[in-house]
């Protein structure tokens, strides 16, 4: 292992000083967890099988073990480190997706893309679809897209995400509602207004 | 669309989305008013959410909300890397735990070590605090075929670490097959690990980790020498809960499944025990034997986690001869390891003993198994020399066992009885087979040296001999058990405990009868059978017993050795519940020096003997003794088990207890909850101490003066101990006495008669008729029966009361003339006046001393009148009117009331000048308090009546009209008790106007009143 590898000491001082407001701490915070993500989902989408077994939950919290240990960290300093994760995650599928498109992708319908794992089976112009529309969610409401990426690409639970974020877990939950309903308008090009119009 | 529109957008659709469909529409007009493109633009939004399906739906399964422990892979010690005091040399091996290295250890001495290094997933403090609870105990292994566990401590990325003794040796089965041992050679080398476990279960030392990878075989002079390994790293890093939430949650299986005993397999964490390791050498043995486990690991891995579980706790394994007859080549191969012929040959030789000595010891009910691991070894060695094994027929004591099995849940009392005496039992088998087996190395040793036939025979007659002796004690052991069927017992409407008992005596009897021969072993059946019948509350009997355990043991093994202090300790606490405070306190002053000098402060024998000798001072009321003692037995507690184990829930309680006698509820109080929250958690809600502490949580709420909570407290406890433990378990007893003088303050009169009545007679039985608590429940019962004008059964119960208390207490005791006072108000109560008069004449003349026996002048005044000796009765009047006005407030009714009765009593002995200015006085009261009031009008007719017995007929006739007419007026309100007064009333009316041939109108007047009375 290299010497430059992060042991965990590192991340959970990073974490406490990103959650004393060290912006630089959590900007460092994210090269880690990119890090050990990038390990542990090419562990898994290695495999021809992966699709349907990637969770970014296991693997943000795999992560979250090997970084921090087996200890306690309170929600609110390990808001960042979700963010960073989130960030990571979403890097991870976008790598993965071009590295597949030269293989050709699969055809997965928007409406069952539940989980990062549905994401890494479609094809990498869906995934940078996704992806875009997320980039323009956070254009317009930056709380809206935080909101996504902790809950899809971190797995957060709403509650989970309700403390990362200093929210209560009944506004994230609407919250969260907004900007799924955004993101698929978006997506469908407004094809939910034409499906209720032929209704 | 603007940008404020998507906002105002946002808004309205976060307001509206959670709606029922219904209505939406409604708020929608609300909130868009006429906006009709801010209408729109949410309706889109909505029309998506509904539309968005499975898109983005919640993540497969949430995050666990805190850190899991889990294990992982770590960056590598560097060779030539130190850690604390060694030097990491190069690895030798690498576990699912860790890896292991070859290091130096450099101080103080210079020696080669195995240093395992524990993978990143451990809580490492906890790791630590767990091995060091078992250091001592580790320490004290010491034997030729068991590789010591020197050293733990924590790297500086926070691992745990273990060093150990070296061993240059190979896994026993690479060993054996390398080898191509047979057959008989691989049971030779089996036994030693028998044996090597057999003396860790002496320490008190569980493996729980027993594979092939945790013995090694090492060459010792030309000759392999089997070493267990990683004894107390399975425990210290697999603790109960690291265990069942690495299981549960991460489904990683730390210890190896094919190795697994069906208890461990259930992860119930707390309930493994040295059993468990026997069935795990029968893996191993079934291994050496097969060359395959029962289940074989890929297999078991293959079928998922709940699957593998099942198996190892449900499926019968196939045995071993059989396993062989369906390896095909894999057999062969076996069989050709060890030079058998072929398969089949090999499987035939197994058949039998073997395949019973597996079987026994792969067992799922572990009662089935071996009870010692040299229980198996002597078995395998007797296989060896072609003698029966005693595998197959179950045995006297299995039986027992096992009918506690059969008939659980009908037979709850008992069981709880029943398991300390199968533990006691468990403990004793240990101690005989030690024996045994120290008398089986002598002779072996003896064979190997002279080799001779002669000494062989020898050895085995001594052997033999000694082996009946063991029989003999078990059998001794086994008759307990005998001939109990819960399930009669319980239709014979006898309490299992007993019958137990009986039992018990019954046990101890052929122990005296047929004398087992080695004085050491009686001493361990007197010692199982003694804490048996302490823990069955029949402290006396067990004094006998343990007092001849600790003479035998003090005389055979020394004053100071082990055996002797905990006889000592056991006898005092013997004493102790016998009730001979003195004695116990004796002997374990003698004995708490012996022991911290032998183990230690901090060894769980010492902390123990602390413990109970800050009972008995407890017990004496010297808390200033007890509470230092307890106080640190406490924090040792808390350093060698941890701060939720029931032994440091037993400190706390303890502690707790002696703050309550020094009425201290605020340190108390904490404490007690602590110990309920503990001991609910680890031994139950039904057990014995659990039901204690709630008692104590009941005492903190009495001592605080909060009757109801107290009473909530002690009711919810007595009716569980009650219905588990029996009426008569003294934690019952000393319930019920706590629950009755809360009843009795809140003057819960019916609850604390049936109270008292269902428990007295457990009382008179168990604590004996004389002992203190008995007489307070006689009391309590006499004074409920009392209470209830339940004269018939209170009276004997009294004279009883005062029989004892001038017995038990002396006749100057202030209880038993409080006793002799009760009893002459029952007396009077009964009409028994003559009988009353010399125990209220002592009792009054003593209340000068003692004012609380003042109550009796009363009593007394009315028996004068009864037996109609006025001018006694004048006499003692003013001490009446001074205990009645010291027990009523001033110009209250209540003293009105008081003082109506005595007047009564004093016109009945014609004492109406006496009467009078008391009658005016209760008039006056009443007039004020209660004008309207029946009483009221009594006072004045009853007035009316002694001015007329003072010869002042003028003032009386108002009077006694008045009365008589505003008790009729009144006579729906007269409780019927006081009916007859009305009556009374209106007929000294009639008496006073018939004298009157003047007055006949107003005769005629009464008399027709007096008729419609009834």
């Amino acid at each position: 292992m290299s010497a430059e590898h992060p042991g965990m000491e590192d991340a959970t001082i990073l974490m406490s000083a990103a959650a004393g407001g060290d912006r630089d701490a959590a900007d460092r915070l994210l090269p880690l967890v990119y890090e050990q993500l990038r390990r542990a989902a090419q562990a898994q989408m290695g495999s021809e099988r992966a699709g349907h077994t990637l969770s970014a939950t296991a693997l943000v919290h795999e992560a979250y073990m090997k970084l921090s240990g087996p200890r306690e960290v309170p929600w609110a300093n390990r808001a960042h480190f979700y963010a960073a994760a989130a960030e990571a995650m979403r890097r991870i599928l976008l790598d993965h997706a071009r590295a597949r498109a030269r293989r050709g992708g699969g055809a997965v319908r928007l409406t069952e893309i539940s989980d990062v794992g549905d994401l890494a089976a479609c094809d990498g112009e869906q995934i940078e679809a996704v992806d875009d529309a997320i980039r323009r969610l956070e254009r317009e409401d930056p709380e809206a897209a935080s909101m996504v990426r902790l809950r899809f690409f971190a797995g957060l639970s709403v509650d989970q995400a309700a403390q990362a974020m200093g929210m209560s877990s009944r506004s994230a939950a609407r919250v969260w509602a907004y900007a799924r309903a955004t993101l698929f308008r978006d997506l469908t090009g407004g094809g939910a207004d034409r499906a209720s119009g032929s209704t | 669309m603007s940008s404020e529109l998507k906002k105002q957008a946002r808004r309205v659709f976060m307001e509206v989305a959670d709606l029922p469909e219904g209505e939406r529409a409604g708020a929608l007009d609300g909130a868009c008013g006429g906006h009709a493109e801010l209408r729109a633009e949410v309706e889109s939004l909505l029309r998506a959410d509904a539309a968005a399906g499975g898109f983005l739906a919640e993540p497969t399964n949430a995050m666990p909300s805190s850190p899991v422990p889990t294990v992982a892979a770590l960056p590598r010690e560097q060779e030539g890397q130190v850690v604390g005091r060694y030097k990491l040399l190069q690895p030798v091996g690498e576990g699912g735990f860790g890896t292991v290295w070859m290091a130096e250890q450099r101080e103080p001495v210079k020696r080669r070590v195995a240093f395992k290094i524990i993978k990143l997933g451990m809580d490492t403090r906890q790791v630590i605090a767990r091995f060091e609870a078992e250091r001592q105990a580790l320490a004290l292994m010491d034997h030729p075929n068991i590789a010591k566990v020197l050293d733990a401590g924590a790297t500086e990325t926070g691992r745990p670490y273990f060093v150990m003794e070296y061993i240059k040796g190979v896994p026993i089965l690479e060993y054996c097959d390398k080898e191509k041992l047979d057959t008989r050679a691989r049971l030779s080398l089996f036994t030693q690990v028998c044996q090597a476990i057999q003396h860790a279960h002496q320490k008190g030392i569980i493996h729980r980790d027993i594979k092939p990878g945790n013995v090694l075989v090492t060459m010792h002079d030309g000759v392999p020498v089997p070493k267990v390994i990683d004894f107390g790293i399975a425990k210290a890093t697999s603790g109960e809960l690291t265990q069942k939430t690495l299981f549960t949650e991460h489904r990683q299986l730390i210890g190896t499944p094919a190795y697994m005993s069906p208890e461990q397999a259930e992860m119930s964490g707390l309930d493994i025990d040295t059993r468990s390791d026997i069935y795990s050498l029968g893996v191993l043995l079934y291994e050496l034997l097969t060359g395959t486990t029962p289940f074989e690991t890929g297999d078991l891995m293959s079928k998922g986690y709940a699957e593998m579980m099942r198996i190892i706790r449900e499926v019968e394994p196939a045995r071993p001869s059989t396993r062989l007859g369906s390896l095909g080549d894999t057999a062969t191969r076996t069989a050709e390891q060890r030079r058998a012929p072929d398969p089949v040959r090999l499987s035939l030789m197994i058949r039998g003993d073997l395949d019973w000595i597996v079987m026994k010891c792969l067992e799922k009910d572990r009662t089935r198994r071996y009870d010692t691991a040299s229980g198996l070894a002597a078995d395998i060695q007797r296989h060896l020399s072609d003698e029966p094994v005693t595998a197959g027929p179950p045995t006297a004591v299995y039986r027992a066992k096992k009918f506690v099995r059969r008939h659980r849940g009908r037979v709850i009392a008992g069981v709880v009885v029943l398991a300390v005496l199968v533990t006691g039992i468990i403990g004793t088998t240990v101690g005989l087979v030690w024996a045994l087996r120290e008398k089986e190395a002598a002779d072996r040793a003896r064979a190997e040296s002279v080799a001779a036939a002669s000494a062989e025979k020898e050895a085995r007659e001594q052997a033999g001999k000694r082996l009946a002796q063991v029989e003999k004690a078990n059998g001794v052991l086994g008759s307990v058990f005998r001939g109990i069927d819960p399930r009669e017992v319980a239709e014979s409407g006898r309490p299992l405990q007993a019958v137990l008992v009986e039992h018990l005596d019954r046990a101890v009897q052929g122990l005296d009868g047929e004398a087992v021969g080695d004085p050491l072993v009686v001493a361990g059946l007197q010692m199982d059978l003694g804490n048996s019948l302490a823990g069955l509350g029949e402290a006396r009997k067990a004094v006998a017993l343990l007092e001849r355990a600790r003479v035998t043991y003090a005389e055979k093994v020394g004053e100071d050795s082990t055996e002797a202090m905990t006889a000592t300790n056991d006898l005092a606490m013997a004493y102790f519940d016998a009730g001979d405070v003195q004695k116990a306190q004796e002997l374990m002053e003698g004995v708490l020096p012996r022991r911290r000098a032998k183990s230690g402060e901090s060894d769980v024998e010492t902390i123990t003997c602390m413990n109970n000798l800050a009972t008995i001072y407890e017990h004496q009321g010297l808390h200033d003794r007890s509470i230092p003692l307890l106080k640190d037995a406490l924090r040792l507690r808390k350093e060698v088990d941890g701060t939720d184990h029931p032994e440091t829930a037993n400190a706390m309680h303890n502690l707790a207890l002696a703050y309550m006698g020094a009425e201290d509820v605020d340190r108390a109080l904490p404490l007690v909850r602590s110990a309920l929250r503990i001991r609910k958690a680890t031994i139950g809600e039904d057990h014995p101490y659990t039901l204690l502490s709630m008692k104590l949580l009941g005492d903190c709420d009495a001592a605080l003066e909060d009757t109801e909570g107290a009473t909530q407290q002690y009711e919810r406890a007595y009716r569980r101990a009650r219905a588990t433990l029996g009426a008569d378990h003294p934690t019952t007893i000393s319930l019920a006495t706590a629950l009755g003088k809360q009843y009795y303050k809140s003057g819960r009169v019916d609850d604390l008669t049936a109270l008292m009545e269902s428990t007295l007679p457990a009382m008179r039985s168990r604590l004996g008729p004389e002992h203190p608590d008995t007489l307070n429940a006689i009391g309590n019962l006499a004074g409920a029966y009392w209470m209830q004008k339940r004269l018939d059964a209170s009276v004997p119960l009294y004279e009883e009361l005062v029989r004892l208390s001038e017995k038990v207490l002396g006749p100057s005791h202030p209880e038993t003339a409080r006793a002799r006072a009760n009893l002459g108000v029952n007396y009077v109560g009964a009409g028994r006046y003559q009988d009353a008069l010399p125990l209220l004449e002592s009792a009054s003349a003593a209340s000068k001393e003692h004012p609380e026996l003042a109550f009796v002048s009363h009593a007394l005044l009315e028996s004068y009148i009864r037996t109609r000796a006025p001018e006694k009765a004048a006499r003692v009047l003013p001490d009446v009117l001074s205990y009645i006005r010291g027990a009523a407030p001033p110009e209250s009714v209540r003293l009105a009331g008081g003082l109506m009765q005595i007047a009564g009593l004093l016109l009945d002995g014609g004492l109406a000048a006496e009467a009078e200015p008391l009658l005016r006085e209760a008039m006056v009261i009443r007039e004020k308090e209660q004008p309207d009031e029946w009483g009221t009008f009594n006072s004045r007719a009853v007035l009316g009546a002694a001015l007329l017995a003072l010869g002042r007929p003028d003032e009386a006739e108002p009077m006694m009209k008045d009365g008589a007419t505003g008790l009729i007026a009144r006579l729906q309100r007269v409780p019927d008790a006081a009916r007859s007064r009305v009556t009374e009333a209106v007929d000294r009316l009639v008496e006073f106007y018939a004298k009157d041939p003047a007055r006949g109108e107003d005769l005629r007047r009464w008399q027709a009143e007096r008729a419609k009375l009834p």
